[in-house]
């Protein structure tokens, strides 16, 4: 259309119109046109666009390769509806949802990969649960889209993007071949670990900690030798959490050393003596001074050497965590013993030690160790206070997180009850009515909504019933529809 | 009675899955709800003191609500949708008293033909309005025409492009009484505005409208067809009651896609159709202000439905009301083939029987989408293909459902690009 667009830019009162260049079949249909420039100009531009538009042919292109096969079951329809509107709402559930949804041996139907892609992407508390549920389908099609390609990083061991990729990549690299291949993870590690530059080096010693075994002491050993104090520091953390080594053993070493057990006729005592000073040795192995106004500064060597010393050496020196802990201390150690303890027990993943702490410590247990603790002591921590006024004491919180659902049926009463007994105060009005609002109970709700048993639903209606509250009546009501809908929602799934 | 909706269809009326959850928080401040029939009505507590007062009517569906949201359907009338098809709603012998007069308006409303946003009003035109009408418009395409010349006349790049400029002369065109033309000189400002290469589109538009004046001052010497044609795309109301009036044609119609658009608060309703035998298309138009209530409920989509369809006059004619239908509607599970090289003749015979055509529908039956470079398209086992266009959330959807393997895609092609609207597969419709 150039000559016709040219003519209309500059106007036929300027310039003369041609259809010599028109397409022989257009231009032998405009010698029936007549009228005035203007008119003529418009009548051929009409011409020329319907043949054009008349004859659009189809051109070529490519087409993707093939996305691999997925013989996992599609969702059920209607569970597809509801994981999107649980998505949209950020719903509770939804860790246990991917959970029966993976387990299960679900896909994602195809016509919601895109979507879910939209939400992985936009948020990454479900990503990896997302990206499980769409599968290969989903990793076909956003390793096509520029947006979401990032998402599906391909996580090939290929060294390559470690050897030559930013240092975010390389860092990803490590970690990620960590999980698959740890021994290749660390020996590309050494290879280039004398050339490294030194601000990358205690993160990539940090990522040693997954996948961690004993191949990996010696370049730890090295690293605790560095120039760097963030990399020293990353080194001895990392070397905190294998036991086994000899990074541990020169720890036990230092706390045999330093603890005593002195053996009584009726009882014995465990007296702690830590040095004045600090040895060069005990330096190396990342042992500093760390001015704390509560205690005496070699109070402080204490708690870091045995927060890094193996466990296992209490079982030789005194015989079992139990024994350990109920063991009389000299006055004022102990805050600073269990403080270790629980340190040593996170960072070991001691199963055994972080009950007898609980046993011990009860409401006051580092929190850390609380996933370590089996469900029936926590339950059972919450059922021994049952007499108390408020089983939802604020203390307590913890341990309600850490106890897994469904809840035993005593403990699930328990709390119903209490929240009856908050609806009643809130109905009762006074100065002091606010403290009783729904409002303040929202964690302890929001955790009922999964962690009940569907039984509560029974409950839970005749707490609304009861209610005098209109805000707990239907407080109660929503808790008891949403557990009835988890309970639908999950059951769908089987 | 009806059987309570699933969960499924309750989320599939749901404007966003973000309403659907708040939706079902909902539950335990209800009270006064019931259902009888296909009504559903019922009292939410919100955190004012008055309850919200929602109502659902199931053909449609419509839904009334008196919360100031703007979604459609507010979360209220969802969670009575919720409630409902958890079996938490009483049968009642009567609706309650907020939700009858409503409910009776509609029921008036569907007992007529149910009419929407640019029909004309029932009763028989007056041949002296018709005419008076007609001189109306033909003086106002001939100072449109003087327009169009004088522009191509002193050139483009001297044009007022200004929305401003565009507008003056639309609304010159509206006082005409020719809206459709009003339309096309008012989207032409924003084309203006976004496209680098707007004075080709400018002259094409311009041309086009200069060819709809010249076929409007001969229209008694036209084929009838065609003269409908014109009409209708300078903006002449056409009566229902005439198209009811016209022979119907009856066939088995596949629904192939629906779909809502929303223009300055008017709603419209689109179902796409195709003869099962004929493969004649059929686009169904519903209206509706304010709000997607519509009056008539829309043909299912992957149903096939046996009726009887009265198609709007023209010589290319597409837009259809639904007459009587013979049957209940099945489900389909095959479509039979359809090639680029066969979609792309119906545009080109579509085109020459009515040249103002802008695009025709399209169904291709084994076509895999590709994403190359930024650019859609749809390709056949021979490599031949044809860009496709449209929101990317859609296209990305249609590229995962195929993965990569043929799909069925219907949509409309425009001479450029076709824009998916459904595809097929697996022997389901899913409308994107």
């Amino acid at each position: 259309m150039s000559t016709l667009i040219s003519a209309a830019l500059l106007g036929t009162a300027r310039t003369a119109i041609t259809f010599e260049e028109l397409p022989t079949a257009v231009r032998s249909s405009t010698r029936e046109l007549d009228g005035d420039p203007a008119e003529l100009l418009l009548a051929a531009a009409a011409l020329e666009k319907a043949y054009r538009r008349g004859g659009a042919g189809a051109i070529t292109a490519t087409v993707p390769t093939l996305a691999p096969g997925d013989v996992r079951f599609t969702l059920p329809e209607s569970s597809s509806a509801h994981l999107l509107s649980m998505l949209a709402a950020k719903a509770t559930l939804l860790d246990e949802w991917f959970a029966v949804a993976l387990s299960r041996n679900y896909r994602a139907p195809d016509h919601l990969v895109a979507e879910l892609l939209s939400f992985a992407r936009a948020s990454e508390t479900h990503r990896e649960s997302i990206l499980q549920l769409v599968g290969e389908r989903g990793r076909w099609l956003a390793a096509q889209n520029p947006e979401w390609s990032k998402l599906v990083r391909t996580r090939d061991a290929n060294p390559d993007v470690w050897r030559h990729g930013s240092s975010a990549q390389r860092t990803q690299w490590l970690m990620d071949t960590r999980r698959t291949d740890p021994t290749l993870a660390l020996a590309e590690l050494r290879k280039s670990w004398g050339t490294e530059r030194g601000e990358q080096k205690a993160a990539f010693v940090s990522a040693l900690a997954i996948g961690l075994s004993t191949d990996d002491q010696a370049l730890l050993e090295e690293a605790l030798d560095d120039r760097r104090k963030d990399v020293r520091r990353a080194a001895a953390d990392v070397l905190g959490r294998l036991p086994e080594s000899e990074f541990g053993e020169r720890m036990a070493a230092r706390v045999q050393e330093w603890v005593r057990v002195e053996r009584k006729l009726l009882r014995s005592t465990m007296v702690v003596l830590p040095p004045e000073e600090l040895d060069g040795p005990a330096r190396r192995d990342g042992i500093e001074d760390r001015p704390n106004p509560h205690t005496d500064y070699r109070a402080e060597y204490v708690r870091q050497v045995i927060s890094a010393t193996p466990l296992s050496l209490w079982n030789n020196m005194i015989g079992g965590a139990k024994k350990t802990l109920g063991m009389s201390v000299d006055e004022g150690w102990e805050p600073i013993l269990h403080d270790a303890w629980s340190n040593a027990a996170a960072a070991q993943n001691n199963v055994e030690w972080a009950l007898e702490l609980f046993n011990t410590r009860g409401v006051a247990t580092d929190r850390r160790l609380l996933p370590l603790v089996p469900a029936k002591a926590l339950a059972d921590l919450l059922r021994a206070g049952n007499g108390d006024a408020n089983v939802l004491h604020p203390g307590r919180a913890a341990i309600y997180d850490a106890l897994r659902g469904p809840w035993p049926e005593d403990i699930t009463r328990a709390v119903v009850a209490q929240w009856e007994r908050v609806a009643a105060r809130r109905a009762d009005g006074g100065a002091k009515a606010g403290e009783f609002s729904r409002y303040k109970y929202v964690a302890s709700l929001r955790l009922a909504e999964t962690r009940f048993p569907y039984s509560a639903v029974t409950l839970l209606n005749r707490a609304a019933e009861r209610a005098r509250d209109p805000d707990w009546r239907q407080t109660f009501a929503r808790t008891a529809s949403a557990i009835t809908h988890r309970k639908t929602l999950l059951e769908e799934l089987t | 009675m009806t059987s309570p909706w699933t969960a499924g269809q309750v989320a599939s009326v749901a404007p966003d899955a973000a309403s659907l959850a708040a939706a079902r928080k909902l539950a335990g401040s209800w009270s006064h709800a019931g259902y009888k029939g296909l009504a559903l009505w019922g009292l939410c507590q919100g955190s004012g003191s008055k309850p919200y007062q929602a109502v659902v009517d199931l053909r449609g569906p419509a839904y009334k609500c008196s919360c100031p949201s703007r979604k459609f359907p507010c979360k209220h009338a969802l969670g009575l949708l919720v409630e409902w098809s958890e079996g938490r709603v009483p049968s009642a012998a009567e609706p309650a008293d907020f939700a009858a007069e409503w409910l009776l308006r509609r029921e008036e409303k569907a007992e007529g033909t149910g009419e929407g946003g640019d029909e004309a009003p029932k009763k028989a035109p007056d041949p002296a309005t018709a005419q008076k009408r007609a001189d109306r418009v033909a003086s106002g395409l001939a100072e449109l025409d003087l327009w169009i010349t004088d522009q191509i006349r002193s050139g483009l790049a001297a044009m007022d492009t200004s929305w401003a400029g565009f507008d003056a002369i639309a609304a010159r065109m509206v006082d005409a009484q020719a809206p459709g033309i009003a339309g096309t000189l008012r989207a032409l400002a924003g084309t203006v505005a976004s496209t680098e290469n707007w004075p080709e589109k400018v002259l094409d538009e311009l041309a086009r409208l200069h060819l709809l004046v010249t076929a409007h001052q001969k229209l008694s010497e036209l084929p009838e067809d065609l003269v409908h044609s014109v009409k209708a795309h300078v903006g002449y109301p056409v009566s229902t009651d005439s198209v009811m009036e016209s022979t119907p044609v009856h066939e088995n119609w596949m629904v192939l896609g629906s779909g809502i658009t929303e223009e300055k608060r008017l709603f419209t309703r689109t179902v796409w159709m195709r003869g099962r035998t004929s493969r004649r298309w059929a686009m169904l138009l519903d209206f509706s202000h304010g709000a997607p209530n519509f009056s008539t409920e829309a043909p299912p989509v992957g149903f096939l439905v046996d009726a009887d369809l009265h198609f709007y006059p023209g010589a290319a004619a597409l837009r259809a009301r639904l007459g009587a239908t013979h049957s209940e509607p099945q489900p389909f599970t095959t479509l039979p083939s359809g090639s680029i090289d066969a979609a792309l003749q119906e545009f080109t015979d579509a085109l020459a029987a009515d040249p103002w055509l802008r695009s025709w529908p399209a169904m291709i039956s084994s076509v895999v989408p590709s994403f190359v470079d930024g650019a859609w398209f749809l390709v056949d086992e021979s490599g031949a293909a044809l860009r496709a266009e449209g929101d990317s959330d859609l296209l990305w959807k249609l590229l995962g459902i195929s993965g990569g393997y043929p799909v069925a895609v219907c949509g409309t092609w425009n001479a450029q690009a076709l824009t998916p609207i459904s595809v097929f597969t697996g022997g389901q419709v899913i409308v994107l």
